[in-house]
């Protein structure tokens, strides 16, 4: 049975796949919710060393609030 | 599923290995289903990525506001690097994304346009300058970036889409039509493009973008349609033999014999004696995707043309057809009148497939009486 991947995929995508997926098996939807979780992990990495990095070539006057906005 | 639909699913799967980073072959299995399901996945996939991000993509995006642009454009390439600097511009204003890409270089915009969110793309194109999105085009064509520029090259306006294309190779305009994310544009590109480049363009598909090419055709309208097929017959013969091998290596019949179903006749005669018709096995798999397809009334115009060893293995196979598909091509004849061009072929079976053909329900109803000479009233034979 492929129900509990294809809640997984609906789960990654927040919305039922199209019909059609319905005819994958269960380890073909487990890949495509595997790398669609694996994507958005890559999408977070590195973000909060990159606002640490963008702050310091933030004019200084500027800095506090641009501080606030990022790390409040 | 239709050859159009092979072709649409395989540029949708291309476009959704991109998104989620995984190489094409992974997912080989999305070629079983419709390329309707397979586009909806991909909008999906659209949706989960850019609208679900991380939310320090919104506060980098609203402290960004705080800077003037070029301070802005230094964070950027500095700290953000390519990939979060896209996910910062699609959720910037359009103008306010146009006003520090505008101080970037071109090569890390390309960089960076891969990872722009697809819907945002449109926005933030209508304002940047043209010289600027020559530029950036140019720089995703030597990146070899054919899935962004498939979703950039819609919304360009003409006056760019025609610079851009009088500087990239012909083979780039085939990959990027394939994966255009507008196929409504590809008239509009064809025009800019005007008739002698488009002959370029389909000299190079004979280096093994023959899929791509017959993708286009499909997406094209009518005038250009057949444009490309009266201009894809009048190619050399070892050219279009390499289009007959593709389409029987690639299942893709259902792509070509519409095209050459538009063709006239001295056109459509060079394609029937290319030396690739003449083999048995393309011709049986032809037959077979005719039957699957039923494109009987796109296939018997060019058979008629075919050499007569040529012809006798299309009736030959077409004698073997289960009952079903015998009766299903009658019908197909009866509702296209093609009798005069489907008799001949009968008469090239043997005996006992005339005799089924003459016995199907179809043939009775509707093609008996052409068949029969008015001297003797006996069906041929």
């Amino acid at each position: 049975m492929n129900t509990d991947a294809m809640d997984r995929l609906r789960g990654e995508l927040a919305a039922p796949p199209p019909d059609g997926f319905a005819a994958l098996d269960a380890a073909q939807l487990e890949f495509l919710a595997d790398a669609l979780r694996g994507r958005r992990e890559s999408q977070a990495a590195g973000l909060a060393e990159a606002a640490e990095a963008a702050l310091r070539l933030v004019p200084g006057v500027a800095r506090g609030p641009v501080r606030r906005i990022l790390f409040r | 599923m239709s050859a159009v639909d092979t072709l649409r699913n395989r540029a949708e799967t291309r476009k959704i290995a991109r998104l989620l980073d995984v190489d094409v072959d992974q997912l080989v299995f999305l070629r079983g289903l419709s390329a309707d399901d397979v586009r909806r996945f991909r909008e999906q996939v659209v949706t989960a990525l850019f609208d679900g991000a991380p939310e320090m993509l919104d506060r980098i995006a609203r402290a960004t506001k705080l800077v003037p642009a070029a301070v802005a454009a230094t964070i950027s390439q500095t700290a953000l690097g390519p990939r979060l600097a896209a996910g910062v511009a699609g959720r910037l204003e359009p103008h306010r994304a146009a006003e520090i890409i505008d101080r970037l270089p071109v090569s890390f915009t390309a960089e960076s346009c891969a990872h722009l969110d697809p819907r945002r793309i449109a926005g933030i194109v209508q304002r940047l300058d043209e010289d600027l999105l020559v530029r950036i085009a140019v720089a995703l064509a030597e990146r070899g970036d054919d899935v962004t520029m498939g979703r950039f090259v819609g919304h360009l306006p003409d006056t760019a889409l025609r610079r851009i294309l009088g500087l990239v190779d012909a083979s780039v305009v085939l990959r990027v039509g394939f994966l255009i994310d507008q196929p409504q544009r590809v008239d509009s590109v064809i025009e800019l493009m005007g008739t002698e480049r488009l002959a370029a363009v389909i000299q190079a598909a004979g280096d093994g973008l023959w899929p791509e090419a017959l993708a286009v055709a499909g997406m094209a309208g009518p005038r250009w349609r057949h444009a490309i097929a009266a201009i894809t017959a009048r190619q050399a013969p070892e050219h279009l033999d390499s289009l007959v091998r593709a389409a029987h290596e690639q299942d893709l019949w259902e792509s070509l014999l519409p095209l050459v179903a538009l063709l006239d006749d001295a056109e459509r005669r060079r394609i029937a004696e290319l030396p690739s018709l003449r083999d048995t096995a393309v011709l049986g798999e032809v037959v077979q995707a005719v039957v699957a397809t039923r494109l009987w009334q796109e296939f018997l115009p060019l058979v008629e043309l075919l050499p007569g060893p040529s012809r006798r293995t299309v009736a030959e196979t077409a004698g073997r057809l289960p009952d079903g598909e015998l009766n299903a091509m009658a019908l197909e004849v009866a509702e296209g009148d093609l009798w005069e061009a489907v008799l001949p072929l009968v008469e090239l079976m043997d005996d006992p497939a005339k005799e089924r053909v003459f016995a199907l329900p179809a043939f009775q109803e509707h093609g008996a009486d052409q068949a029969r000479p008015p001297s003797d009233g006996l069906p041929l034979g």
